[in-house]
């Protein structure tokens, strides 16, 4: 298995615990100083500008922000977690680049389907970039996970799943 | 059903609202017409249009606006449609120029909505009168860094449209050395619910938090179980004003004896607390939230969050919120972090993920349940049976009002937290903007 195969199995597996709603399993896979931010998409004048703005980010959370998120899941009034959402990630275009002996900048594309109960599908596409740590041989943590929405003004229901 | 009749189902003091107001086409057409292009609305914190030449475009109801700072310094908003054949001049959301030019036919606006050039005026028109062809501009008025903008010509002065409300907002935003300024571009999201609902929640729902919110507060979000329990429980004061604005002051239970603008770094909180008078104290004093909704559709809360799993400390932060109106089902809102000029980097950074975490578009912790509330009303506003249900607004009706009140905060007010004061206030203002059908804007 070459190294960006062994990143990818990583990916998928990591994309199903969330679709499968493995919490712990997930948070597993996170290094302790993990970091997720979803920058808040914008429509700058000229093509040249910054399309996306980290000042006041969608999400900005750490690995004990998204262990009290999931944690409340188990809780009867977590009502926006209860019933269940249908979810599923599609990930692809994997391309890694090394950063340090054991560290990986992973760019990848995802498809994420969300639903719950009669409510319409809510799609989203998003470009990730993720650092991870660690080799095929022993195997790979998640360090951090910046996340670009495709679109500007995204739905309430597109912004419920972690990406 | 008509609009009258929808409006004769109200109860005289707004204790009963008819399911109609969530879900009717016709309501939105008339609000959009007999409330937005009536009443003050905000469109932009100046710090997002600092310097001349500085825009954003906005909405005002679903009309489009540009936001922009003059070469004069001046702050305008202007429609975002060409006077030709009403093009939208600009598609970016935030940027600086000095001039807008049409896409279709290239008419050139400065940034004052003066309109500065039309291809071929002499040879194609045979002249041009260009002042005819200004920009249409709305009444704009800054008030402690918040931008309005209405398109009624005559009427009231903002100051005097907000009222009593103003003194709340000068408790929050009219304090800190050096004013306040937004993190950054504010949060968009739509959600598949009434512009209304998140209004009224915002405006001073108390009887929610326990609730809705059990699973944060329960987990010691804000601290009050820290004991066991054992400690009292939180109260809070709801007030209201004529023109339909509300607020609601949370407090503590009275043994934390908190002093005000909890939540800031001792040198920020020392200069909060130095600049708000002896009446701002005493409202604020033990108190860990303040929020509340600017009729129509701004509404706003300061407050400390003590742990979203990280913090060692509580930290404060400010948000603006604003309700946009899409369709009867659908709102696009805005979320505005506001922090204070002077505090550091780093402090301003922490404030941002507390808010972002518990009051963002895509926090769990507090929006998330709230959001599928404001959906789970507007869904069922859909059916048949809607247009003859009428919901219950009548919580708090028949508490005694306390006499004397020694409350110093202005505007009528009651200490009864779990009350809807607030959403009756709001909707007998509504009412009164649906009823007026006079031309106006």
């Amino acid at each position: 298995m070459t190294l960006t195969e062994a990143i990818g199995q990583f990916l998928y597996e990591e994309s199903a615990a969330l679709d499968e709603a493995r919490y712990s399993d997930w948070l597993a896979l996170l290094a302790d100083d993990f970091r997720y931010e979803v920058p808040q998409p914008i429509t700058p004048q000229s093509p040249d500008e910054e399309q996306y703005s980290s000042r006041m980010p969608i999400s900005r959370e750490s690995k004990g922000s998204l262990r009290m998120r999931f944690d409340r899941v188990s809780s009867e009034y977590a009502w926006s977690d209860r019933p269940r959402h249908f979810l599923r990630h599609f990930v692809s275009n994997i391309r890694v680049r090394p950063l340090g002996p054991d560290e990986w900048e992973v760019r990848s594309n995802v498809l994420v389907a969300r639903s719950r109960s009669s409510e319409e599908s809510t799609l989203a596409t998003a470009g990730r970039v993720d650092v991870l740590r660690g080799d095929p041989e022993r195997g790979f943590l998640l360090a951090a996970r910046t996340v670009h929405l495709d679109v500007e003004v995204p739905s309430a229901g597109q912004l419920i799943p972690v990406y | 059903m008509t609009l009258t009749e929808i409006f004769d189902r109200f109860a005289p003091d707004c204790s009963s609202v008819p399911q109609s107001v969530f879900g009717d086409a016709a309501v939105l057409d008339a609000e959009l017409t007999r409330i937005f292009t009536k009443t003050w609305l905000f469109v932009a914190h100046e710090s997002e249009v600092a310097e001349a030449g500085d825009y954003v475009t906005r909405r005002m109801g679903r009309d489009q606006v540009i936001v922009a700072r003059g070469e004069d310094g001046q702050v305008r908003v202007m429609r975002n449609a060409c006077t030709h054949r009403g093009t939208l001049l600009c598609k970016a959301t935030l940027g600086n120029t000095s001039h807008f030019m049409c896409p279709y036919h290239a008419w050139t606006f400065d940034n004052s909505g003066r309109l500065r050039g039309v291809p071929e005026a002499r040879p194609s028109y045979g002249g041009f009168d260009k002042p005819s062809r200004d920009l249409r501009r709305a009444r704009t008025e800054v008030y402690q860094g918040l931008v309005f903008a209405t398109w009624a010509e005559d009427g009231p002065s903002l100051a005097e449209s907000l009222g009593d409300i103003a003194w709340y907002l000068d408790a929050l935003l009219g304090t800190a050395t050096g004013g306040w300024e937004v993190a950054g571009p504010p949060q968009r999201y739509t959600i598949k619910a009434n512009w209304k609902l998140s209004c009224e929640n915002f405006g001073g729902d108390g009887y929610h938090l326990p609730y809705t919110h059990r699973v944060p507060i329960e987990s010691g979000l804000f601290g009050e179980d820290e004991e066991g329990g054992e400690v009292g429980k939180p109260t809070g004061r709801v007030v209201w004003t004529p023109q339909g604005h509300t607020a609601r002051v949370g407090y503590l239970p009275p043994e934390y004896a908190e002093p005000p603008y909890p939540g800031y770094p001792e040198n920020l909180r020392d200069d909060l607390a130095a600049n708000a008078g002896p009446e701002t104290l005493s409202v604020l004093a033990n108190s860990d939230v303040v929020h509340g909704n600017v009729f129509p559709n701004l509404s706003f809360i300061q407050t400390a969050i003590t742990y979203t799993g990280d913090e060692a400390e509580p930290v404060s932060f400010t948000v603006l919120r604003l309700a946009q109106p899409v369709t009867p089902d659908t709102t696009e809102l805005y979320n505005f972090a506001l922090v204070p000029r002077g505090a550091d980097e780093e402090w301003k950074q922490k404030s941002v993920v507390a808010c972002v975490r518990t009051h963002g578009a895509a926090a769990v912790l507090f929006e998330g349940d709230d959001v599928d509330n404001f959906t789970c009303v507007s869904v069922t506003a859909d059916g048949a049976l809607a247009h003859d249900t009428d919901l219950d607004y009548s919580l708090g009706t028949n508490l005694p009002r306390p006499e004397p009140d020694d409350w110093a905060g202005p505007g009528e007010s009651v200490p009864h937290d779990h009350s809807e004061y607030t959403h009756r206030a709001f909707y007998g203002t509504w009412l009164r903007y649906m009823k007026d059908t006079k031309e106006g804007a």
